[in-house]
């Protein structure tokens, strides 16, 4: 089976002199959460429309689920569920009333996936109460849950989270990963909630003013963004074996400049301090280092904090 | 595009714009009907005929009729409820549903005057033509209402509302292209009243006559009490055709527009 959901060459659209997507050339894979993080105006909405097939690329080429396709077909479309902007809701229609109304649109034969959807997204017995009555948060939910009516394989969702309570984002994060984990389904989210999207997704796109910045993986990301302790010494052999002689298992790491990085030491300076100079090393460096999500966002994308 | 249709079909019977159109106009079709009795018996001035007027047919349908083209249309644009069914249909399955649903609704606002002239006809009571429409003109023609004869006021009843929203479905892409229900509507009740007009002008010409009567705006499609079977089917032929092309032109619009 083709692993590639989603592949985009030299993506791009304009909109009289603004463009909005610029030569995006982006691989989306099976089963993975892609965090799609971008300033307002970066380019992630227009993105998530021209793979939805709302609106049709200047040039370039969306391939979707291996088809060998340069533009989206009908029955590849018919394989997507999207939360964009926000949900398409019937505000004179109960939470059931959008579900039955979205079925019938998606032609789902079995009704009880109705109910189902309800329940997994927390809105089990909301009754008679109409949509435009709804919370914001309650809104979100039902979005998510007419997004998933059809069994999707990619799920597009924008901003997803927000105006939900802390619960909900736990919830919907929870939900998104088991989506993927259990259903293989492959999530493209953007949020502006940096720390949210960095507990959910496997990989991230890093878009500013419609270009792909920066792909890099959660393995990447943490890489990038972890925090650590940073020791140096006049003997770097000496610091070397004291560190592991007192902090066995520490995964300390030898730079090329001789020092050395303790990441899972970030918060321990004081105790790392007491045993070398127990090991008579004195160090001439001792410092937490390391950058945050938000200044290594800013750093790839040419913000200032 | 059969998904499409019944999920169109069951917005319309939860839209709150469509009830109460098809209500106004059933309201409106019995006091009409019934004032025009009044002013047979002549309790009524001719002083008061204008007002019974903006009870009839043509005004509440040219009215009413854009509003539900806005509505059915352009309304999925706002509730984005479009973005599913690009998703699940596409965008032709999308305005071929929309343009079924939209005529046929428009098409219905028409019925209720049609039964009220059955009903009013029932009465064997007297009735004054307000104006000269086929409504007011059956029921002001009298006689006993035989099977044949409630047979032709069905079918001038269908042709008459089928015309009417062939007429008005210049809308169609007027909403695709707008997404304003009411803007469509504003536009709509002008055209109405204008196009009949324009129509008149054109078929003055030489060589535009023809053109005109492929049209539904050609006087000749208008049905009458005496319409023949054969001239009530080239109508229905010509709206309907119509109000096709009128969809196709939806459909060039809105193929490769982008959808927010």
């Amino acid at each position: 089976m083709n692993e590639d959901v989603l592949v985009t060459r030299d993506l791009t659209k304009r909109y009289g002199e603004h463009t909005a997507v610029s030569s995006m050339s982006i691989r989306l894979r099976r089963g993975r959460i892609y965090g799609l993080i971008g300033r307002n105006g970066a380019g992630k909405t227009s993105l998530m429309r021209l793979v939805s097939g709302m609106s049709t690329p200047t040039s370039g080429s969306i391939e979707l689920f291996g088809s060998g396709a340069d533009a989206p077909r009908q029955r590849d479309l018919a394989r997507i569920g999207t939360l964009i902007e926000s949900p398409s809701l019937h505000g004179g229609m109960t939470a059931a009333q959008n579900m039955h109304l979205h079925r019938l649109q998606r032609g789902v034969p079995d009704a009880a996936i109705e109910q189902q959807l309800l329940e997994l997204v927390g809105l089990p017995d909301t009754g008679r109460k109409k949509v435009k009555d709804f919370s914001l948060g309650m809104r979100q939910r039902l979005g998510i849950a007419l997004a998933l009516i059809a069994d999707p394989e990619l799920l597009i969702l924008d901003e997803p989270v927000n105006g939900l309570d802390p619960l909900g984002v736990v919830e919907v994060r929870r939900l998104v990963q088991h989506l993927a984990a259990e259903r293989g389904m492959t999530v493209l989210i953007s949020s502006h909630n940096l720390p949210e999207l960095f507990q959910t997704a496997t990989d991230y796109l890093i878009v500013e003013a419609g270009e792909v910045r920066m792909t890099l993986t959660l393995e990447e990301l943490e890489a990038q963004t972890q925090q650590y302790l940073e020791v140096a010494a006049g003997d770097t052999e000496a610091l070397v074996t004291a560190l592991e002689q007192a902090l066995p298992g520490s995964d300390a790491r030898v730079m090329p400049s001789g020092t050395v990085r303790l990441p899972h030491h970030a918060d321990q300076a004081e105790q790392v301090l007491r045993h070398l100079i127990a090991a008579d090393v004195w160090p001439t460096r001792l410092a937490r280092e390391g950058e945050s999500l938000e200044s290594f966002f800013l750093s790839v994308v040419g913000g200032e904090s | 595009m059969i998904n499409q249709l019944r999920a169109d079909l069951y917005v319309l019977r939860h839209s709150g714009p469509a009830v109460l159109c098809l209500l106004a106009c059933t309201v409106a079709a019995v006091l009409y009907t019934w004032l025009q009795h009044v002013l047979a018996q002549g309790s009524l001035g001719p002083e008061a005929a204008s007002g019974v007027q903006g009870l009839s047919d043509i005004l509440l349908v040219s009215l009413l009729g854009p509003l539900l083209f806005g509505v059915v249309v352009s309304q999925p644009f706002e509730t984005k409820s479009v973005h599913n069914a690009l998703l699940a249909s596409g965008r032709g399955a999308f305005v071929a549903s929309k343009t079924v649903i939209a005529a046929g609704l428009v098409t219905a606002l028409s019925l209720p005057y049609g039964l009220a002239v059955l009903v009013g006809r029932a009465t064997e009571a007297e009735f004054a033509p307000a104006i000269p429409t086929a409504f007011s003109l059956l029921l002001a023609e009298g006689g006993a209402l035989d099977a044949g004869e409630v047979r032709s006021i069905l079918a001038i009843t269908l042709t008459s509302g089928l015309l009417t929203a062939a007429k008005l479905s210049v809308c169609l892409p007027l909403a695709i292209w707008l997404k304003r229900p009411l803007v469509v509507m504003a536009a709509g009740f002008v055209w109405s009243f204008l196009a009949d007009l324009l129509a008149g002008e054109l078929s003055e010409i030489q060589g535009l006559d023809a053109l005109v009567r492929l049209t539904p705006f050609a006087l000749e499609h208008l049905p009458t009490v005496d319409s023949s079977g054969g001239e009530l089917l080239g109508t229905l032929a010509v709206s309907a055709v119509f109000i096709a092309v009128m969809g196709l032109v939806s459909w060039l619009i809105f193929r490769r527009a982008d959808v927010k």
